[in-house]
């Protein structure tokens, strides 16, 4: 079964949406921040950045993430992503809005001899990005203003093989680095701001990914197994621009995480996607102590695909719940609806634009976002594509 | 082209809407910061403090005072660039004051006979070093005219025949000392104010005239109540600052000053005028070594406008949050702080600092220590 998809001339009209809301999203000035729950420990977990697969529930096994998924791969393949993301914060009926435009992962894969290929890419482990005020109290006189941007992020080389046609394994070393800074901004009554600190983290790790998938026309398994990795973080603190020397490091103990998905095509235009991932955050250790507050997550999502013509129409919900408790000690629940569509470009590769509208809850606290994503993907000598669920 | 208003309206609205959203600072989410810094507040008295009066100068003064009452006196010290001359041929000559106020005044016009320097010269000092003979100003007991204010301007005809006093070699540079004649005071305005500045006019026989702005003016005060009592006291005219020092070593460096008030409550001892401004000045170097010749910043820190009730004395508050912020990160720097008037040349008023009591100065400070970061347990 294969397909063609549609041809380029929708191209520009595509191209000009994206671009336009990115740049309003970016014009509007938002305080740059992706989500106001992303203060404490390690952040937001990030899913896949793709827009294909984020279309229809971002089932990582069978996204990039999974080192086994290149079974069909014949041409080299760069694949870059873009993000605007925008989160509506209401609390106690005030109500505020945040947003960051990012560039979201990129990936490239290359097919090798002896049906090994080779996969290289940077993506995005955990987003710190937030922005915070205090509380103004009347008896203090001041409130703070808190930014925090960064993250960890992971440099992923990894090496696979198809076996048979229909099967692929694949083994993966992520280095994982990154790094994230706070600017606390002290406010006094008045309006002025009289002091910044900034707190910095570095991260820095070793990770080991190991993947499998089994594809056909109709039917395609992936599954990864992330193995338990340690984190080193620096931290250090510049107080009112002096280096204090009170540098602390930590090590993290992050533990194994596992995903499975599986896609089913039954009936021609329209294809069903099913995945799951689990990770025991009760396991992550600070040092040699338990991290307070992280329980073990599982996620789930359901999406499907039409092909409308030529066109993709991507659906698809999601459930997951963070990994650390709200401060209240309330589970930070979070609903998602996907949204996707793609289109090719001629003589280059294709064009993937994904929506997703969300809204996480805990406590007092519900944050209601949408994103955006943007996915270029060049494929050497492009010209159609087969539908697979793999790459 | 209705479609296309249709949009444009849409997307204004949505543009207002999300800067209205995304602008405002409400706190929300702030309860998910488990790390807020840890707050403190305290309140220090001084380590050390003290009180001193001194004769200062007051030439870079915009408005010189002129009068006497029953705790001070004033004279105005001035001078003009008079080339030898000047006088040549000259039928007559006058000296034109403008007063800033609405005071009546009347003056004599003397000429000084001692030479003095308009950046240091004060009652007690014709300059740096030198004291005068007699505290107050030499000069020669002429009058070179006299005059009183009743209008903006004073034009006082000036003793053709004696005004060779402010040419002659050995004079030349001396310039007029000016004397009140009445009690009360008046404002002159002083050389900074070029159009207004004081000036020499010498008239000579064609009609035609010479003008000669002040280069170099002052007005030296004195007063009564020097070295009465033990208090404190801050004032003007005849400068009285009250140092005070307090230890900080308490006070974490790491630590965000929030709040940083010194407040005492004053009492009015003398005044002129309902606003009084107060200023802190930093020293830099210590007052137990140089004592009132302690050397000090040039501007204030903190100032604050005290305003003088009749019927009770409110408290006088210094925002001195910087300084304290600067001592805390640099704790050799803190060699304490002199309370001043500001600026000291301003009209007389001497407030009371009391030195022990609720009233006697203390400093409230509010700290906040440094954040954690977020893998801080």
């Amino acid at each position: 079964m294969r397909t063609t998809l549609p041809s380029a001339r929708r191209r520009p009209h595509f191209a000009a949406l994206a671009l336009g809301i990115c740049v309003l999203a970016s014009g509007f000035g938002l305080a740059p921040a992706q989500s106001f729950f992303s203060a404490r420990s390690l952040g937001e977990a990030a899913l896949p950045a793709d827009a294909r697969v984020s279309g229809f529930g971002a089932p990582a096994g069978l996204s990039y993430q999974n080192p086994g998924i290149l079974v069909h791969l014949t041409r080299t393949t760069f694949n870059g992503s873009f993000l605007a993301a925008g989160a509506l914060g209401t609390q106690a009926s005030r109500t505020r809005l945040i947003g960051d435009v990012r560039p979201a992962g990129f990936n490239a894969a290359a097919p090798l001899p002896f049906q090994t290929r080779l996969a290289l890419g940077i993506e995005e482990r955990f987003n710190q990005d937030f922005d915070l005020w205090s509380e103004s109290l009347p008896d203090t006189g001041y409130r703070y203003h808190v930014i925090g941007q960064g993250g960890v992020y992971a440099l992923r080389c990894g090496i696979s093989r198809s076996l048979f046609g229909r099967l692929g394994v694949g083994l993966e070393y992520n280095r994982l680095l990154g790094g994230s800074r706070e600017d606390w901004q002290f406010q006094v009554a008045g309006g002025r701001y009289v002091s910044t600190d900034t707190v910095e983290l570095d991260y820095r790790g070793n990770g080991l990914r190991l993947g499998a998938s089994f594809q056909t026309a109709r039917l395609a398994i992936g599954a990864y197994y992330s193995l338990p990795y340690r984190l080193t973080a620096r931290s250090t603190r510049r107080v009112h621009g002096v280096i204090e020397d009170s540098v602390r490091t930590y090590l993290l103990s992050i533990p194994a995480d596992v995903s499975a998905a599986a896609s089913f095509a039954p009936i021609e235009p329209l294809a069903a996607l099913l995945g799951v991932g689990y990770r025991p955050w009760s396991g992550i250790r600070l040092d040699t102590a338990a991290l307070s507050g992280c329980r073990n997550t599982l996620r789930a999502s359901l999406g499907f695909e039409y092909l409308a013509g030529r066109v993709p129409l991507r659906l698809g919900y999601s459930y997951a719940p963070w990994y650390y408790l709200a401060r209240d000690s309330s589970v930070i629940a979070e609903h998602r609806l996907h949204l996707g569509t793609g289109v090719p470009v001629a003589g280059f590769g294709s064009l993937e634009l994904s929506a997703e509208l969300g809204r996480r809850r805990a406590g007092s606290l519900t944050e209601n976002y949408g994103r955006l994503m943007l996915s270029l993907a060049y494929h050497e000598a492009w010209l159609e594509r087969t539908r697979r669920w793999g790459y | 082209m209705k479609a296309l208003q249709s949009a444009f309206c849409i997307l204004h609205s949505a543009f207002v809407l999300v800067l209205l959203l995304a602008c405002n600072t409400l706190p929300v989410g702030s309860d998910e910061l488990e790390r807020a810094p840890q707050a403190d507040s305290t309140t220090l008295l001084p380590d050390t403090s003290a009180g001193y009066s001194k004769y200062v100068g007051l030439g870079p003064a915009d408005l010189m005072y002129l009068g006497r009452d029953a705790e001070y006196e004033s004279r105005i010290i001035m001078r003009f660039p008079l080339p030898d001359t000047a006088l040549d041929s000259a039928v007559s000559a006058q000296l034109i004051l403008y007063r800033a106020d609405s005071s009546s005044m009347s003056l004599v016009v003397r000429p000084c006979s001692s030479a003095w320097n308009a950046v240091a010269v004060s009652w007690r000092m014709a300059d740096s070093v030198t004291h005068w003979l007699n505290p107050g100003g030499e000069y020669w007991k002429v009058d070179l005219g006299a005059g009183t204010f009743t209008e903006e301007s004073l034009v006082i005809e000036l003793n053709l025949g004696r005004l060779d006093t402010l040419i002659r070699p050995a004079f030349r540079g001396y310039g007029v000392l000016i004397f009140p004649a009445d009690t009360g005071f008046v404002a002159i305005r002083s050389g900074y104010t070029s159009a207004t500045a004081p000036k020499l006019r010498v008239n000579y026989p064609d009609n035609t005239n010479a003008l000669y702005s002040s280069v170099d003016d002052a007005h030296l005060v004195d007063t009564l109540i020097l070295g009465r009592g033990s208090s404190m006291r801050v004032g003007s005219g005849v400068a009285f600052r009250t140092h005070l020092k307090f230890d900080l070593e308490s006070i974490p460096a790491a630590a965000t000053i929030v709040k940083a008030e010194l407040a005492f409550r004053p009492t009015v001892e003398y005044r002129r005028k309902d606003t009084l401004r107060i200023g802190a000045r930093r020293l830099l170097e210590p007052f137990e070594r140089a004592g009132r010749n302690a050397r000090f910043e040039e501007s204030p820190r903190a100032f604050t406008s005290y305003i003088a009730r009749p019927d009770s004395f409110p408290e006088a508050i210094l925002d001195l949050r910087q300084l304290v912020q600067f001592w805390t990160a640099h704790p050799d720097s803190n060699l304490g702080l002199l309370l001043v008037a500001e600026p000291e040349w301003s009209m007389m008023f001497r407030l009371g600092v009391p030195r022990v009591g609720p009233d006697a100065p203390n400093l409230r400070l509010l700290y906040v220590m440094p954040p954690e970061d977020r893998l801080f347990r």
